[in-house]
């Protein structure tokens, strides 16, 4: 769906983006993680067309570079920002962006968006007037509404209440699960794990890793711990941690020497690949 | 396709401004309501004041009392508000609502008959201090308007005949006066009163015939006519002041859509526009297009208000189209220039209101170009609102030919090809 290969972009003496290939399946949901000033931003923005690579090249579906207005066609953005007008209403705001797009059923498609992310009966109220999370789900229908193959969506849970980010993560696999192809972008590992069917991990412009969560877990994340907490009311509780490439063995040889009050096992997550990647903490 | 996507963001952006109540105020209102203040401000002192205004207390209520209010009234200098007390009357003038309050007392009538006998009629004014040059006038009024009704006496025999009656009573019982003074009066009077007499037989009318004239008698015949526009002049403030509120149509246009193109790049729109599938010159082109359209419709709304609530002519409609789109299209220039430089949204509302603000006050915004002196009339030609505010005053009463427009509109032309240049090199910038 997506083809980058050996892209390179330096402002000045700063190297954003350093030698990053990777291909985007069709009808899958790529994470990319990485902290500020990593290069994913400029990744985007070059995947986006936004900005000329120094070198290297995108490929969208055959069609050529997003560079080119008509190919741009095929691509959605929900950018960070909340990139949306607060003096409109959604519904002004949707049949503006449709008609960015020449769509001949706009007031269809914005009806339909506005279904979509659940904003259906707020469709004439001023933007200005929405919560966060309302505002990150309209940002989302925005992306959504010329229909592309293609969806960037650039921490679109970022600040939002639960219930919004469940509504928008349920949104994103929904899509992909109608074959659309997302490029997803957060700083919450647990969404990454979620909803990513792959991920990579990018930092100082460039690209450390890609696998499926599984498969970087497994390459980077080193060995589960179990915890064993043993004891009774007399002679008090001790806690007992075992880091182990085979959790099950040593839950079944804590539990043959008795006592045990409780066990439980703690993997590792995409935090402790990101740590062992780059060596610092993603919020860093 | 890129005009409808342009014509579709420059809708958009009207839409905002108009929500907008405090850019839309500043745009398409307040540069109206300065053209008034100023206009007023502005307004020659015969414009400011028609007419004198008099509280008139009529105490006689008599047929000479009457009379020459009536006169007072039909005067074209005067206006007249009677009032039924001396204290109304003269609470109009601690107001300043008017200049004198004059009282024509009880005895106005026995006057008016003793015209030739000493005395006259008697007439009481209590005027406003602050406005001692209007009374001097006001008593030189009072003094025409009584000699008027003394001269329209002549040709009423009713009023004639007991003034000379009673003349001729005061001089027979005059201490002071020898026999040779009483006859020559009295031959006088009795001369009066014959003339009176048969012009109101018809018979040999000699004022009605002779050197005098027609209606009654006066001294002297004064034929006012008002000083015709030599052509060069506004002819009136307004004519000043509406084309010179063109520049705050400008200013608050360009400082909203500067303002408006950085706001989309911090929030993130301008990145959705920037993504959707048409060139970066469409986007700033609806931009400037928004920019335009509004600077055309504040002035449109402008000069209609001139035209129909202070009756300020055009001189040519077709040149004011010409001036209204090249004005407009400068705004626009600028905007785009203003846009390029300051390119958050703080230092677009900050500094480039400021120079905006600036540019239009050396520009003829507040104070017009011709009462600036010298030295400021050359620093003005800096500013595109100069321009702007020559062109459409070239086409609003000024005259202009169309080579003497050529000027202006071609440093409007200037303008605007400088602000496609900076959006131009914005799109090079790539930051657009």
């Amino acid at each position: 769906m997506l083809k980058i290969t050996d892209l390179h972009k330096s402002f000045g003496a700063i190297r954003a983006v350093d030698g990053v290939s990777l291909e985007v399946r069709k009808g899958e949901v790529f994470g990319l993680l990485g902290p500020n000033g990593a290069g994913k931003s400029t990744t985007i923005n070059m995947a986006m067309g936004l900005l000329a690579p120094d070198s290297g090249a995108i490929e969208l579906e055959g069609l050529g570079s997003p560079r080119d207005p008509s190919v741009r066609r095929h691509l959605g953005l929900a950018p960070q920002a909340i990139a949306l007008y607060e003096g409109l209403t959604a519904s002004e705001n949707l049949h503006f962006f449709a008609s960015l797009y020449g769509l001949r059923d706009a007031k269809r498609r914005v009806a339909a968006m506005l279904e979509l992310v659940g904003l259906g009966p707020r469709g004439n109220d001023l933007v200005a007037g929405f919560s966060g999370g309302m505002q990150r789900r309209l940002n989302l229908a925005a992306a959504l509404l010329h229909d592309p193959p293609l969806l960037l969506l650039d921490e679109p849970t970022a600040g939002v209440d639960p219930q919004s980010r469940n509504s928008i993560l349920d949104t994103v696999r929904t899509l992909a699960k109608e074959g659309r192809t997302v490029i997803y972008t957060t700083h919450y590992m647990e969404e990454a794990q979620r909803i990513c069917d792959r991920v990579g991990v990018i930092d100082h412009g460039k690209l450390l890793d890609v696998g499926t969560v599984d498969e970087l877990i497994r390459r980077h994340g080193g060995d589960s711990e179990v915890i064993v907490e043993r004891g009774n009311a007399e002679n008090g509780h001790a806690e007992e941690r075992l880091v182990t490439k085979e959790p099950l063995a040593e839950i079944s040889a804590a539990l043959a020497k008795g006592d045990v009050t409780s066990v439980r096992v703690e993997r590792p997550t995409l935090e402790s690949v990101f740590l062992h990647l780059t060596g610092r903490s993603l919020r860093d | 396709m890129a005009w409808v996507v342009a014509w579709a963001i420059a809708l958009k952006d009207l839409r905002l401004l108009v929500r907008d109540k405090a850019d839309a105020f500043f745009t398409f209102v307040f540069p109206v309501l300065l053209a008034i203040f100023f206009g007023v401000l502005f307004r020659p002192a015969s414009e400011r004041r028609d007419s004198i205004e008099l509280a008139i207390v009529d105490e006689c209520a008599c047929e000479a009392s009457t009379s020459f209010v009536a006169a007072l009234d039909a005067d074209t200098l005067i206006h007249v508000t009677p009032k039924p007390t001396r204290e109304e009357a003269e609470a109009l003038v601690r107001r300043g609502d008017a200049l004198a309050s004059i009282v024509l007392p009880k005895d106005f009538a026995e006057g008016a008959d003793r015209m030739f006998a000493g005395g006259g009629i008697a007439i009481e004014a209590v005027v406003d201090p602050s406005r001692e040059a209007e009374s001097s006038l006001l008593v030189g009024k009072l003094n025409e308007i009584a000699f008027r009704q003394l001269g329209q006496a002549f040709g009423d025999p009713k009023r004639m005949t007991p003034m000379l009656d009673n003349a001729r009573t005061a001089v027979s019982s005059s201490e002071t006066l020898g026999i040779v003074d009483k006859t020559l009066l009295n031959g006088v009077f009795e001369s009066l009163k014959r003339l009176t007499t048969d012009r109101s037989t018809g018979a040999g009318d000699p004022l009605k015939n002779g050197p005098f004239g027609g209606a009654g008698w006066s001294p002297a015949t004064v034929t006012v006519t008002k000083l015709a526009s030599s052509g060069n002049g506004p002819p009136s403030s307004y004519a000043v002041t509406f084309p010179q509120g063109i520049a705050w149509v400008l200013m608050s246009s360009i400082a909203a859509f500067a303002a408006s193109i950085a706001r989309e790049r911090d929030r993130g729109t301008m990145l959705r526009l920037s993504v959707a599938p048409i060139s970066r010159a469409t986007v700033l082109f609806g931009k400037a297009l928004g920019c335009f359209l509004t600077c055309a419709i504040g002035i449109t709304i402008l000069l209609v208000v001139a035209r129909v609530g202070f009756g300020v002519t055009i001189d040519s409609f077709p040149m004011l189209v010409v001036a209204i789109a090249m004005a407009s299209a400068a705004g626009a220039g600028v905007m785009m220039v203003i846009s390029g430089v300051f390119r958050t949204q703080a230092s677009a509302e900050g500094a480039g209101r400021a120079i905006v603000l600036i540019l239009a006050m050396i520009g003829g915004g507040t104070i017009p170009l011709a009462f600036m002196p010298p030295f400021m009339q050359i620093v003005s030609s800096f500013s595109p609102f100069k321009w702007a505010i020559a062109a459409v005053e070239g086409a609003v009463w000024r005259g202009f030919s169309p080579t003497e427009m050529a000027q202006p509109l071609g440093v409007l032309a200037a303008i605007t090809a400088v602000g496609a240049v900076a959006g131009f090199l914005s799109i090079r910038r790539g930051e657009a």
